[in-house]
């Protein structure tokens, strides 16, 4: 069991979220920062997709009854090592209110939390109304269970110290470093003028604070339309860039109604995603075009990284049995 | 990106409805789901699955088949179309915007009720939360633009009018529309296989509930 002593600023349980029901306005939800949660699971041979924890720019206290075996990631927490297994003796409180790097922490535990699904994902989404921690976020006297895990604490092997190699999240990037988001041309990016369009590539905006997981705000100079021009609400995606009248663009996240109505001048790749949600108010952006086979060769890459971890693994798990 | 036309009306949302029936009749391996919208339909797909020019030429060739089918399908589907009515409370504490927008139309609050629950509609889309229905039929007389200040929380079941729309917010959410009025009905309930209540396509028709006896 794990006890939550202090609740941080915003932290929820989430996994890869509930793909399926978007034609039901069911936004797809899941880790603002997939890639990291998937990178902890696999660390710890869960299943991708086991659901963990995400905090938001001021993480929560832990305390744990057992043994329990854990991976951090994403935002790098004081104290506390990134991107390897960490065994946590009982009773042992993990402090993860202070980090730095990014905007979210990911903590993934062996055996995955044990939490109730809603629409087949343990994913929170806000002000949906669903019950227990579907619903909400994560408060103080809250007890979390982990499911069983394929890791024993007790063996030798389990907090080993290898570490995954950094470079495989570039997303940790130390405060007011400039984020460099690759990106392809928008649905509606014709809409703008050959001028805007190049200039929106060659504009550094900053991050707004009134950024969270529907979406990350950005300031800077505006992208206007060359006239005002209406388009009918259609199906956005993660990463869609949006452009509201006000000309100050919104990069989609995980939590985005799945449905928009503001010209999308861009749209973040794939790989990009953790890049955009770490991304820290006061952060530095800029958008750096691409062509769609860069984009799926960048793709290929990071999923064939995450391959070879997850072989990695499973040989350093067989050689210690 | 699949777009049918160029302005939303019923016989757009008709072709999205019938082409998003086919594709889910016959998927293809690769594509993840799809979003039908007033006069688009948008398919994720997974480009590890579906990628380069040979995934780009195998999803084009998909649609332009259900696109086919679609259209010898679509007038059979279209004759027999869901109906679901939506009984209404109007005004008062369930539609705390009617006396506004009766006077922001120049019309009694008798007329705003006649005209909305006179209409009938068309979902055109279903979006901004769980289970929230864009209805096309609004009457040109009740068009008005959005409040020009969002509520920070509209209560689950609110009936309202917006931009030339007609929608019920299924969960308490922040929202711009002017309530007029509240409906018991479940919008959007985890209890249902299907959990949305309305599906692009489906006609909406809303009652005023009558009075209850003493």
């Amino acid at each position: 069991m794990i006890e939550v002593l202090a609740a941080g600023a915003f932290t929820s349980v989430q996994d890869l979220g509930r793909p399926g029901w978007a034609a039901q306005g069911v936004p797809p939800g899941g880790a603002a920062d997939p890639f990291a949660l998937r990178v902890l699971n696999t660390l710890l041979g869960n299943a991708e997709s086991a659901p963990g924890l995400e905090c938001t720019l001021r993480g929560p206290v832990l305390r744990v009854a057992e043994d329990t075996v854990i991976a951090l990631g994403g935002a790098a927490v004081v104290g506390w090592p990134s991107l390897r297994r960490v065994v946590v003796a009982a009773g042992q409180v993990i402090d993860l209110s202070t980090f730095s790097g990014g905007a979210r922490v990911y903590v993934a535990f062996a055996g995955g939390l044990k939490v109730p699904r809603v629409l087949g994902s343990a994913a929170m989404l806000p002000r949906s109304g669903w019950p227990g921690l579907a619903g909400r976020i994560l408060q103080v006297g809250d007890s979390l269970e982990c499911g069983s895990a394929s890791i024993d604490p007790r063996r030798g092997w389990a907090g080993r110290a290898w570490s995954v190699a950094p470079t495989l999240l570039p997303a940790n990037l130390p405060e007011g470093a400039l984020r460099s988001l690759r990106a392809l041309d928008g649905p509606q990016a014709e809409w703008f003028s050959a001028g805007c369009g190049e200039a929106f590539f060659a504009t550094e905006f900053c991050v707004s604070a009134r950024s969270d997981r529907m979406g990350v705000r950005l300031e800077g100079s505006a992208v206007r339309l060359p006239a005002p021009r209406e388009l009918i609400s259609e199906g956005v995606a993660f990463g869609s860039v949006q452009v509201p009248p006000d000309g100050q663009p919104i990069v989609l996240l995980a939590d985005r109604p799945t449905l928009g109505g503001y010209p999308k001048i861009a749209q973040v790749i794939t790989t990009d995603r953790g890049i955009v949600a770490q991304a820290r108010p006061g952060d530095r952006v800029r958008f750096v075009r691409v062509t769609l086979a860069e984009a799926h060769a960048a793709l290929r890459r990071q999923e064939a990284a995450l391959v070879q971890l997850r072989h990695g693994v499973a040989l350093a798990t067989k050689g210690s049995g | 990106m699949v777009e049918l036309a160029a302005s939303a009306d019923v016989a757009a949302v008709r072709r999205i409805q019938a082409l998003h029936a086919r594709m889910r009749t016959a998927p293809l391996d690769g594509v993840l789901e799809c979003i039908p919208a007033f006069v688009t339909l948008t398919v994720y797909f997974d480009p590890l699955r579906l990628a380069g020019d040979e995934g780009r030429v195998r999803i084009e060739e998909w649609i332009a088949a259900c696109l086919a089918q679609a259209s010898e399908v679509a007038p059979a589907e279209a004759a027999s179309p869901r109906e679901v009515v939506l009984k209404v409370r109007y005004g008062g504490d369930a539609g705390p915007d009617l006396p506004a927008v009766a006077a922001a139309l120049g019309r009694s609050e008798e007329d705003v009720v006649a005209l909305h629950s006179g209409a009938a509609y068309v979902v055109g889309a279903v979006g901004f939360s769980p289970g929230f229905p864009y209805l096309l039929g609004l009457p040109t007389e009740l068009h008005l633009p959005r409040r020009s200040t969002p509520r920070p929380r509209v209560p689950a079941g609110s009936v309202a009018i917006a931009a030339g729309q007609a929608g019920v917010y299924p969960q308490a959410t922040p929202g711009g529309w002017h309530l007029i009025g509240r409906t018991q009905a479940e919008l959007f309930s985890l209890e249902r296989d299907s959990p949305a209540l309305l599906a692009v396509g489906d006609r909406v028709r809303f009652v005023r509930e009558t009075e209850r006896a003493p």
